[in-house]
């Protein structure tokens, strides 16, 4: 005879608020009104005479399968479904922006390398290079995997997305700026006045157009947003 | 059974009607509609919330979340002003249509 582990409800009903918590359509508020109802909906049916299980598994049939409620709450929660998606947008273009740095400072080693060794081997050190970007896109997918995973629950902070967009914004801006701030600092403490002027001037204008697309223009879009499905 | 469509479309004046019986919530409303109905209506449970948050947020409904008897906490729903006008509204519209197939079918009874 087969060894049947016996039902046990509350994890029943962890695993079936896990399939539904992985979306963005459905916010804490709809999660607890549906367990409620679920729960609500089991009593009935034991009430009727099934056991716990049967009843559990009727219920969760009655309300519907995830995909079809995720979808339906979806249209509702339009703005929370896009801002996730922005959300996810933005992540994606920041990770490329560090990765950008990584891969540059990578290429800018190899000259005190070369300068210390005496030897030109390391010009341009291509396949480093290569490597590094490769390492930090697989880095980026591994941990993009791990957090879109159903088991784990996302921290809170990563439900909002607007926090969490105006923090990454932060960062780029900060990580932007300090390319510009190392070459102000070889402009006051080590140059010749007037060498580098020139370049900080253009260095600023390529900071204003990367303000614009990685912190103005998310953050517009996600205002737009607001306006438009906000309240729909 | 009601087709999909109708389903649909018939939502919002039953949601209405029950509530204007008196507040309420999700399973209770699926309950009394289906006893209603003698189980004719069947919805899948979980679409009726996107259905009601949506009337909530057109200000027809509003909610509240409170302790129910058996201690477990209930999202409670319950009319408003303008749901009630609502209500009359999609009442004078069915009741046409309903009037206009009653008329219909008494004319030519055998053509069904």
């Amino acid at each position: 005879m087969e060894t049947q582990t016996p039902f046990d409800l509350n994890r029943s009903l962890e695993q079936w608020r896990g399939q539904l918590a992985h979306s963005p359509a459905i916010k804490r508020d709809n999660l607890a009104e549906l367990e409620v109802h679920l729960r609500d909906s089991i009593a009935g049916l034991q009430a009727k005479g099934l056991s716990e299980e049967e009843a559990f598994v009727i219920a969760a049939k009655r309300i519907g399968q995830p995909v079809q409620i995720t979808a339906e709450f979806g249209k509702v929660n339009m703005a929370a479904v896009w801002l996730n998606r922005l959300q996810w947008i933005v992540v994606g273009g920041f990770s490329f922006s560090v990765a950008t740095i990584v891969v540059s400072s990578a290429r800018q080693l190899t000259v005190p390398i070369n300068r210390l060794t005496g030897h030109a081997w390391l010009k341009g050190f291509y396949p480093a290079v290569w490597l590094v970007t490769l390492l930090v896109i697989g880095v980026w997918f591994a941990f993009a995997r791990w957090l879109m995973s159903r088991e784990f629950r996302r921290p809170r902070f990563l439900n909002s997305p607007i926090q969490l967009i105006t923090g990454l914004a932060i960062c780029c801006g900060l990580i932007r700026l300090w390319p510009l701030l190392v070459d102000f600092a070889i402009i006051k403490y080590f140059a010749q006045p007037g060498v580098y002027v020139g370049r900080t001037a253009n260095l600023w204008m390529v900071f204003a157009q990367q303000m614009f697309f990685e912190v103005a223009l998310p953050l517009c879009l996600l205002a737009a947003w607001k306006i438009r499905y906000g309240r729909q | 059974m009601l087709s999909k469509e109708l389903v649909a479309a018939s939502s919002k004046p039953l949601i209405l009607a029950v509530l204007a019986d008196g507040e309420s919530y999700g399973y209770e409303l699926i309950q009394r509609v289906r006893e209603l109905s003698g189980g004719e209506i069947e919805w899948t449970e979980g679409m009726l919330y996107p259905v009601l948050h949506r009337l909530e947020e057109d200000k027809l409904i509003e909610s509240e979340w409170r302790d129910s008897d058996n201690g477990r906490k209930r999202k409670y729903y319950f009319l408003s002003k303008e749901g009630r006008k609502s209500l009359r509204r999609e009442r004078e519209q069915w009741m046409t249509v309903h009037q206009t197939l009653t008329k219909l079918w008494k004319l030519k009874p055998r053509s069904i």
